[in-house]
């Protein structure tokens, strides 16, 4: 049927299906900026447009409800490459994270940009109430509106998007934008998706029904007879190769405990069998006509069951190790259905008892710190399983190009990926390309291979262009959650608050396969122990498989966690003890110069060491919160139902992995004197190619528009491992650094040469200028002299960064609570997140990481939480019903403090941001809430149930 | 899957094709239900589009409030015209985008638990104006239609004027977007201390709105009781089911809390909504 519109201001008709959706037939007419991250719910709003002037959700209306309506998208709010005064005021707000919600965001508050009156925040909020953003916390979007309309009367507007941290510096510390914003605010191709060729195939996945079972006998022949069906893989025919799905680097401690498709099954949506097809649809149908009979097994979903005599076994297949085989190697009973396990050296594990990995160790006596003590607490506190849910679904497109396979991935771990491909397609590296594309949000759940390794063997196979994208659902069963753990906390402590003792066991549930079975649940430990000081310390990790949805890294890779369990035993023993919770955190806590003796056994990949603070914004966040928060005033509210208390909580996280991490770039100069940067770093939306950008800019005295970068390209790039540990500004941006300061040193010899003077007589100036005593001489003089027939050739200058010290990050959280004491109702009124990260290199970035990193923690907080049923079915496996933090979640007074601190190793001072945001909530909350109602929750989530329950009012 | 789009331009074009069309078209207005993965419970072959048929206006006159049945829940959530415990009942849904796109006849037809506004509407006693099969038109009570299971075709709904009713709705979900544990409303004329016409309505502890008739009964003519006794009088008639938003016990407990604190509040309330 044919229907007329106004698309973005012309008129337009549409040939359209009935039953065909919106979103689909806006897309056949051109338009740009519709995603989908919910699979037609209607709850992410990602496909949002405006029908006359009214935000709605593409994918939930048919495309003949457009008929006579006036149709706005994105492309209706940019004019050829100019960007609105919205656009721009995203993108030096810092709103422009990953990209994948920014054309609705930007559709949402465009009519309060317009209107005659200043918007309230509530109206803000209010405006974006229906589109989901993983990455920002939502709170910068007040000021980005605010800016906009700022600069719809004075284009120059520059509003007050972050505080300046080095007046020194032209670039670093202060906001300057993102490189990518303007593409990504204007929808430019950016992601997986925009990459598909029209004659891709297509995958889909057959997915086990059952948590634990072997296939008897699968019968493919009737879907392999379907016209368009180009394969089918199963356990029959995929390579007899075991290995990880964890995206870390060799030699990895994650077992190689699974195939591409193995004979047995370890989950519900475990992979079964893949369908390669030429279109989704007809992949869909030919998964129907798979036939499978399974041997059902009983499954183990808990800890408890997993750890109970007699379990039943997830793993039974005969083990072997590369480094470090035990003498007492044993694979008499090993089951061949179940796949061999290989450890890559010993991470003390024991299939027979379900144990993934463990991990014990300590520092000192414990007993005698305990004897020393004179109160002992022992509690217990228990993660959640939360789901990462960036707003774009993994995703990858594969083919041949020239007889090499070339991968577009939306990916942490660009050369891992190329590493491990290359091991189970038997193919060298040199024939393999992986591109990484902009990542609609990850959050950990993109360090991991959770697709790509099919499409790439479908295409190595077949030659055939193919895309595989995961449903919202899949995205919950199959790809990585944050691993459920099980703390049991012991501290002994003086009368005075001092602490004699510290303990903290780890029990943790990895799922079906080992992925990051080891490290998260250690990290839990390393990035929680460390911030208090006791001389006797000690812990046992043990990591169980069982048969629930995969665990994984998630954004902070275990101390969300470890946090929520160091900080509330605290706040429990200051109360045992009769103190403030602040000042039994200041009495132990750690600070400049302190030597962290416990990292001497908790080494990731390596020996641990002790290691030194250098510097820390602890002290300094403490302060501002109790000030700012009015830590010591008590509260009380108009409604005598309402209780308030206020909480708080110390977190430490790492910048990267020292000694383990490496990242490499590469500077070269063009003919006009300007620079293309190449940088192995991985940018996940959070601004690591604008650090780099920046680094290069500073370093050379040039606008930051004379430096372009190509990042993250197997291909055109030098290596880096990947944006994971909160590496990437760092390491990454470490690399630019060193990489801009060689060429610096070139640059400087040459104009010696050209200007006839010794380099101590030279300055390299801003924009691009090297002066002597005598004369001067511009870049583009340089370039032209050195890349001339007589010149000494193009100046480039590669350099890599590699590093011992870890730089901890540290943050303070402090909260404030409103808890309904009829219903349960947790109400967030204060949120104050005091962030030290050193040096901000963008700041507005940096705080729309933290806001984005607490919200996503209030989440877990507070709702979020796959729920399973007794058989490992995942009972919300959606937007809706999984509950992620929207506009209306956001605490009603929520900041990003900056404390600056100067770190003597990091690239100008800088430390890690992103992953320190994710430790503070949970504990802040039930802490505040503690305060309020006099309730200890020590479970995520707080729910209003659980709240009741405490208080015994059911 | 959908194989007609059809848009009737009147009423009775539209009643009369459902009619011809029994068992294989369903009607659509705003389609924030049929349109979803998660919503649709129907897979009609054809769809009759209300855009053009239903009235989008809100006007008052001696009988009332007449809200069209076109009418947005964002429409609702901002008229000047509208009481504010039935603005605050459209605001229940806190996405706007879904607020934008459904419609007041479409949240009362729906009669599932997300549908928000029904406890508010249940207890301003909400008249529907309805088109039947036959094409003639009716006025039944909207408690009325839902326990029938109502096809008709909703028109405009009718808040009959109610001088003194004091009112108060809420409700409790684990975030600002979920779709709520529970949503419950209240209210009654004051009349000197005693309760007259009381009327409360619960969503969440059953598949539809459930409207307290006996604990009605026993409010009328008597002087506000205590939260207390309301919500023991509440937890004992209302029989919710376990569900992965909480267990049947907390939700008891729940309903009885919320209607004792929303008849409370709206005792509080000294404006008169609906005079």
């Amino acid at each position: 049927m044919k229907i007329r519109l106004t698309i973005n201001g012309k008129a337009r008709e549409l040939e359209v299906a009935p039953g065909e959706s919106a979103t689909a037939a806006l897309k056949k007419a051109g338009c740009g900026g519709l995603r989908n991250g919910c699979d037609g719910q209607g709850s992410c709003g990602a496909c949002a447009v405006q029908l006359d002037g009214e935000l709605v959700n593409t994918c939930i209306l048919l495309a003949p409800q457009l008929a006579g309506r006036s149709v706005k998208t994105i492309d209706g709010i940019s004019h050829f490459r100019d960007v609105s005064p919205l656009q721009s005021a995203f993108i030096d707000a810092g709103v422009v994270q990953c990209g994948y919600c920014t054309p609705s965001m930007l559709l949402a508050v465009e009519p309060l940009v317009a209107q005659p009156e200043a918007p309230t925040r509530e109206q803000v909020m209010d405006a974006m109430s229906g589109v989901f953003c993983r990455c920002t916390g939502y709170e910068q979007f007040v000021g980005a509106v605010e800016l906009a309309r700022e600069r719809t009367k004075n284009p120059a507007a520059k509003g007050n998007v972050a505080k300046v941290y080095r007046d020194d510096l032209k670039f670093v510390g202060r906001a300057t934008g993102k490189v990518d914003g303007a593409h990504l605010a204007r929808a430019g191709k950016a992601y997986v998706e925009d990459r598909v060729d029209a004659d891709a195939c297509h995958i889909k996945l057959l997915r086990s029904p059952y948590a634990h079972a072997y296939i008897k006998s699968i019968d493919t022949s009737a879907a392999e007879a379907m016209p368009g069906v180009v394969m089918v893989v199963t356990h029959k025919n995929c390579p007899d190769i075991n290995y990880s799905q964890a995206g870390q680097g060799y030699p990895e401690p994650s077992p190689y405990d699974r195939k591409m498709f193995g004979e047995k099954v370890r989950h519900i949506g475990d992979r079964v069998a893949a369908v390669m097809a030429e279109s989704r649809e007809l992949a869909a149908a030919a998964l129907e006509k798979i036939v499978v009979e399974y041997e059902v097994l009983e499954p183990v979903l808990t800890i408890a069951e997993a750890s109970a005599a007699g379990a039943p076994r997830v793993h039974k297949g005969p083990v072997d190790f590369i480094s470090g085989t035990p003498d007492d190697l044993d694979n008499s009973d090993a089951d061949p259905r179940d796949g061999r396990i290989t450890y890559l050296f010993p991470i003390h594990a024991d299939i027979r008892r379900n144990i993934a990995a463990s991990v014990s160790g300590g520092i000192g006596d414990l007993d005698k710190g305990f004897a020393e003590a004179d109160v002992i607490l022992e509690r217990t506190y228990k993660s959640s399983q939360v789901q990462c849910t960036p707003l774009e679904p993994h995703a990858v497109y594969t083919k041949l190009v020239e007889g090499r396979l070339v991968v577009h991935a939306a990916t942490q771990v660009p050369w891992h990926l190329r590493r491990m491909f290359a091991r189970l397609l038997d193919l060298p590296e040199n024939r393999i390309r992986v591109i990484k594309e902009h990542c609609g949000g990850a959050f950990g759940a993109k360090q991991d291979m959770v697709l790509e390794e099919i499409a790439a063997f479908c295409t190595w196979t077949t030659g055939r262009p193919v895309s595989h994208r995961f449903t919202r659902e899949e995205e919950f069963v199959s790809s990585r959650t944050r691993h459920p753990i099980e703390f049991q906390v012991k501290l002994g402590a003086k009368k005075d608050g001092k602490l004699t003792a510290v303990y903290m066991g780890v029990k943790a549930n990895t799922g079906p396969y080992g992925q990051h079975c080891l490290t998260v649940p250690m990290n839990a430990v390393s990035k929680s122990l460390p911030l208090f000081l006791c001389d006797n310390a000690g812990f046992d990790v043990v990591t169980y498989y069982s048969n629930i949805p995969p665990a994984g890294a998630y954004q902070g890779y275990g101390a969300p966690q470890g946090a929520f369990a160091m900080q509330m035993a605290m706040a429990e023993l200051a109360e045992e003890l009769g103190l403030g919770q602040l000042d039994i955190v200041e009495m132990n806590r750690v600070g400049e110069g302190s030597w962290l003796e416990i990292l001497r056994c908790l080494g990731e990949g390596r020996p641990g060491k002790p290691e030194q603070v250098f510097s820390c914004g602890l002290k300094t966040g403490l302060a501002l919160g109790r000030e700012m928060i009015e830590w010591d005033k008590k509260e009380t509210h108009q409604d005598p139902d309402i209780a308030i208390g206020k909480g708080l909580a110390i977190v430490q996280q790492g910048s990267g992995l020292p000694g383990l991490d490496a990242s490499n770039a590469t500077v070269t100069m063009f003919g006009d004197g300007t620079f293309m940067l190449l940088s192995g770093g991985t940018d996940l939306g959070t601004g690591l190619d604008t650090v780099s950008t920046k680094f290069v800019a500073e370093t050379l005295c040039v606008p930051m528009e004379a430096v372009s970068i190509i990042a993250a390209d197997t291909d055109a790039t030098p290596f880096d491992v990947g944006a994971y540990a909160s590496s990437g500004t760092y390491y990454s941006g470490g690399a630019a650094l060193n990489a801009a300061k060689g060429l610096k040193n070139i640059i400087l010899d040459i104009a010696s040469e050209m200007l006839g003077e010794p380099v101590e007589h030279l300055d390299m100036l801003y924009p691009g200028i090297i002066k002597g005593k005598n004369k001067q001489v511009t870049y583009a003089e340089i370039a032209h002299e050195t890349q001339s027939g007589v010149g000494c050739g193009q100046l480039t200058f590669t350099s890599n960064f590699t590093g011992e010290a870890p730089s901890f990050p540290y943050g303070t959280h402090f909260c404030q609570v409103a808890v309904n004491t009829r219903t349960g109702n947790v109400k967030l009124q204060k949120y104050y997140a005091f962030q030290d990260s050193g040096t901000p290199i963008n700041p507005e970035l940096a705080n729309g990481q933290t806001f984005g990193g607490v919200l996503k923690t209030i989440g877990h907080s507070l709702f979020e939480e796959m729920v399973l049923d007794d058989e490992g079915r995942c009972l919300n496996p959606n937007l809706l019903e999984y509950i992620v933090p929207m506009s209306g979640d956001v605490p009603d007074d929520f900041r990003s403090i900056l404390v600056h601190t100067d770190e003597p190793f990091g690239p100008f001072g800088a430390k890690s941001i992103s992953e320190i945001a994710c430790g503070g909530a949970a504990p802040a909350i039930a802490t505040a809430i503690h305060d309020a109602v006099g309730v200890w929750i020590r479970s995520w989530p707080f729910t209003p149930e659980k709240l009741l329950r405490a208080m015994g009012k059911l | 899957m959908i194989r007609e789009f059809h848009t009737p331009r009147t009423v009775d074009a539209a009643v009369a094709l459902r009619t011809e069309l029994a068992g294989k078209a369903c009607y659509l207005a705003g389609g924030t239900e049929l349109g979803s993965t998660a919503f649709r419970t129907e897979s009609p072959q054809e769809v009759i589009s209300l855009a053009q048929v239903l009235s989008t206006a809100i006007s008052a006159d001696d009988g009332g409030l007449l809200l069209g049945a076109g009418c947005t829940l964002q429409t609702i959530s901002v008229s000047e015209n509208v009481p504010k415990v039935l603005r605050d009942a459209a605001k229940l849904v806190a996405n706007r985008n879904i607020r934008n796109m459904a419609t007041l006849g479409g949240n009362i037809a729906s009669n599932k638990t997300f549908a928000s506004m029904l406890p508010a509407l249940v207890v301003f006693d909400a008249q529907l104006e309805l088109a039947d099969a036959g094409g003639g038109r009716s006025t039944v009570g909207i408690m009325t239609y839902l326990g029938r299971g109502g096809r008709e075709l909703i028109l405009a709904v009718r808040i009959p004027k109610k001088p003194g009713r004091r009112a108060s709705t809420a409700k409790l979900s684990k975030s600002a977007n979920d779709i709520a544990t529970l949503v419950v409303a209240a209210s009654y004329v004051p009349d000197n201390d005693r309760v007259r016409e009381p009327r409360l309505a619960v969503e969440g502890v059953a598949d539809h709105v459930v409207q307290l008739d006996s604990i009605e009964a026993w409010l009328e003519g008597s002087p506000l009781p205590s939260r207390d006794a309301i919500t023991d009088r509440v937890s004992d008639v209302v029989t919710p089911k376990t569900s992965i938003k909480g267990s049947a016990e907390f939700k008891t407990y729940l309903a009885g809390t919320m209607i004792a604190d929303a008849l409370h509040r709206a005792a509080a309330d000294t404006r008169k909504v609906n005079a």
